[in-house]
């Protein structure tokens, strides 16, 4: 078994969406022929189309493994992240790539993404203790104790990486700009199933709202696109029916994580750490 | 003078329901849903209305009869067929959403590890149930309608 | 609190619905035998249990369409007032229709 990555197959038309803010009324597209290499990604053939063939080619990219969620763009009309789709894979001769929908484009392959920030923010996406003194970085109280059951409540909704590709694929974010959008209410839900949390009746009211939650219709295009399997389509449907036990007035109570006193106790820490056993030889 | 730059917005608008390539089977389902519900609602307004003559009297009653129903116009039954389909359609998928959106068939949160199986993957059986049902009884209005097998009203 | 209730009234009724719209399509449609001649029509009107299900299809299914209706205008619409415009002629139109096929189906009722 020979280790044949970085072998050319074959050649590959890139159709690339252009749009010039100075320049440009309307975007068009450029296209552009790559030879593809075996384990080639898209991120790849931008970076090479950018250094061999056009120097103004804009996008975003920064880890180009998969967890900064920098590189997402619509590549033959699903938004997927570019450092993590294989040229070959996708099996076809010409590849489409546009900027995500339902955002502004600023240049070329770059949303802008401030849509999905101010509704992230919106939701507090923060622990929320009612005694503010128990988070000070400075004086912390105590410790919380969670167990792996209570973690695997919400962790898999902690792998977001805010891509923004749920958002883009959601029909109801592309009607509707002033939607929540599965990002923001799959973090809200992760606040809420959270032990340590006790801010829930503070979320529950920002998400049960006519642009919140209950717009969502169940499509699933966001946990179909979401590159880490977040599953933010779940996560609303549970949200809807916590608020709609309680409306009804059958209200859950949530488990709450136990506290215990601190592990390492911070006034015995000393300025400078000195090892126990040795103290520092003075030079000769 | 600074021309002054302008982002280009990319908003797909409705059309963005209908969006292409990114077509998963729910999303399908869920455009569907929408396009039905929105004719049966003003398929009702018109329906109360003329369902409302029969109040009036029975020669009123004939004569609305006798021009639009299906029995004396076959353009008509044909339409009458197509708001069948819409209802049975609207119903199976229905009810599949009232189950789904409470919570039930999609599944547990648990720590996603590749390849993810989601809420997707856990709710394509009982989708698949629904759609088979649906199409049992679309078959079965064909039936009834092209083939003589029965109106009552 | 008041969104939930809504949407919740909403399944609610859908599922009503499944259940009587797939009747009244079936009776109508399906059930197979001669269309009713206008007489058995008038007399079936007579009968109390149809006036009394009748009441209930027609409010069930305004309030599920009406409902669905005013989701995908909030779509559209964001600002408070206008929202609350639409609310207020949903539900004028919905208490409208309500009204007259409420007095459609049982005026012959009691004539």
């Amino acid at each position: 078994m020979g280790y044949d990555m970085g072998k050319p197959v074959k050649k590959v038309k890139f159709r690339v969406f252009r749009y010039d803010p100075e320049k440009d009324e309307k975007p068009h597209y450029s296209e552009y022929t790559v030879e593809a290499w075996k384990g080639m990604s898209v991120l790849d053939a931008l970076n090479e189309i950018k250094a061999d063939q056009d120097p103004t080619l804009s996008w975003r990219q920064s880890c180009r493994m998969g967890v900064c969620g920098s590189c997402a763009m619509v590549i033959n009309g699903k938004p997927a992240l570019a450092c993590q789709t294989q040229v070959l894979k996708l099996d076809t001769d010409v590849i489409t790539i546009e900027p995500l929908k339902s955002f502004p484009v600023i240049k070329d392959l770059a949303p802008d993404l401030q849509n999905l920030f101010r509704h992230h923010t919106h939701v507090k996406p923060y622990i929320i203790r009612k005694n503010e003194e128990e988070l000070t970085e400075e004086n912390p109280t105590e410790e919380f104790l969670q167990s792996p059951e209570e973690l695997e409540a919400f962790i898999q909704f902690s792998y977001c990486i805010k891509c923004g590709a749920c958002v883009s694929a959601c029909p109801v974010s592309q009607s509707d700009p002033e939607f929540y959008g599965p990002q923001a209410l799959a973090q809200a839900f992760r606040y809420i199933s959270d032990t340590r949390d006790e801010g829930e009746e503070i979320r529950y009211a920002i998400v049960d709202n006519p642009q919140g939650c209950w717009r969502c219709h169940f499509a699933q295009s966001c946990t179909f696109v979401c590159p880490k399997g977040v599953d933010p389509a779940m996560a609303i449907q549970y949200l809807k029916r916590d608020l709609v036990l309680m409306s009804i007035g059958i209200k859950k109570e949530k488990k709450r994580a136990p506290k215990a006193p601190l592990g390492a106790p911070t006034d015995k820490v000393p300025e400078k750490y000195i090892p126990p056993e040795f103290t520092i030889a003075k030079p000769e | 003078m600074e021309k002054k730059k302008r982002y280009y917005p990319n908003f797909p608008g409705v059309l963005g329901w209908i969006y292409g390539g990114n077509l998963n089977f729910e999303r399908v389902l869920f455009l569907l849903h929408r396009i039905t519900g929105l004719a049966l609602i003003f398929y009702l307004f018109a329906h109360i209305i003329v369902v409302g003559f029969r109040a009036y009297s029975p020669e009123m009653w004939e004569m609305v009869m006798g021009r639009i129903s299906g029995h004396v116009n076959p353009v008509i039954l044909f339409f009458e067929w197509l708001l069948v389909l819409a209802v049975i359609f609207h119903m199976f998928n229905g009810m599949r959403l009232i189950f789904l959106e409470l919570g039930f068939f999609v599944g547990k949160p648990k720590r996603p590890i590749y390849p993810y199986t989601t809420s997707i993957d856990r709710q394509r059986i009982f989708t698949w149930i629904m759609m088979i049902l649906a199409s049992i009884f679309v078959i079965w209005s064909i039936f009834a309608f092209f083939m003589g097998g029965g109106s009552h009203a | 609190m008041r969104e939930g209730r809504l949407w919740l009234l909403h399944l609610i009724a859908g599922f009503i619905m499944f259940f009587l719209l797939g009747s009244h399509i079936f009776f109508m449609h399906m059930a197979g035998g001669e269309p009713l001649s206008v007489e058995e029509t008038f007399a079936r009107a007579k009968n109390i249990a149809f006036p009394l299900m009748y009441t209930i299809f027609v409010a069930a299914a305004l309030y599920h369409g009406l409902y669905g209706l005013r989701g995908i205008l909030f779509e559209r619409f964001h600002t408070p007032f206008s929202q609350k415009v639409i609310n207020w002629l949903l539900s004028f139109v919905g208490i409208v229709w309500f009204l007259y096929a409420l007095a459609t189906t049982w005026i012959p009722f009691f004539k």
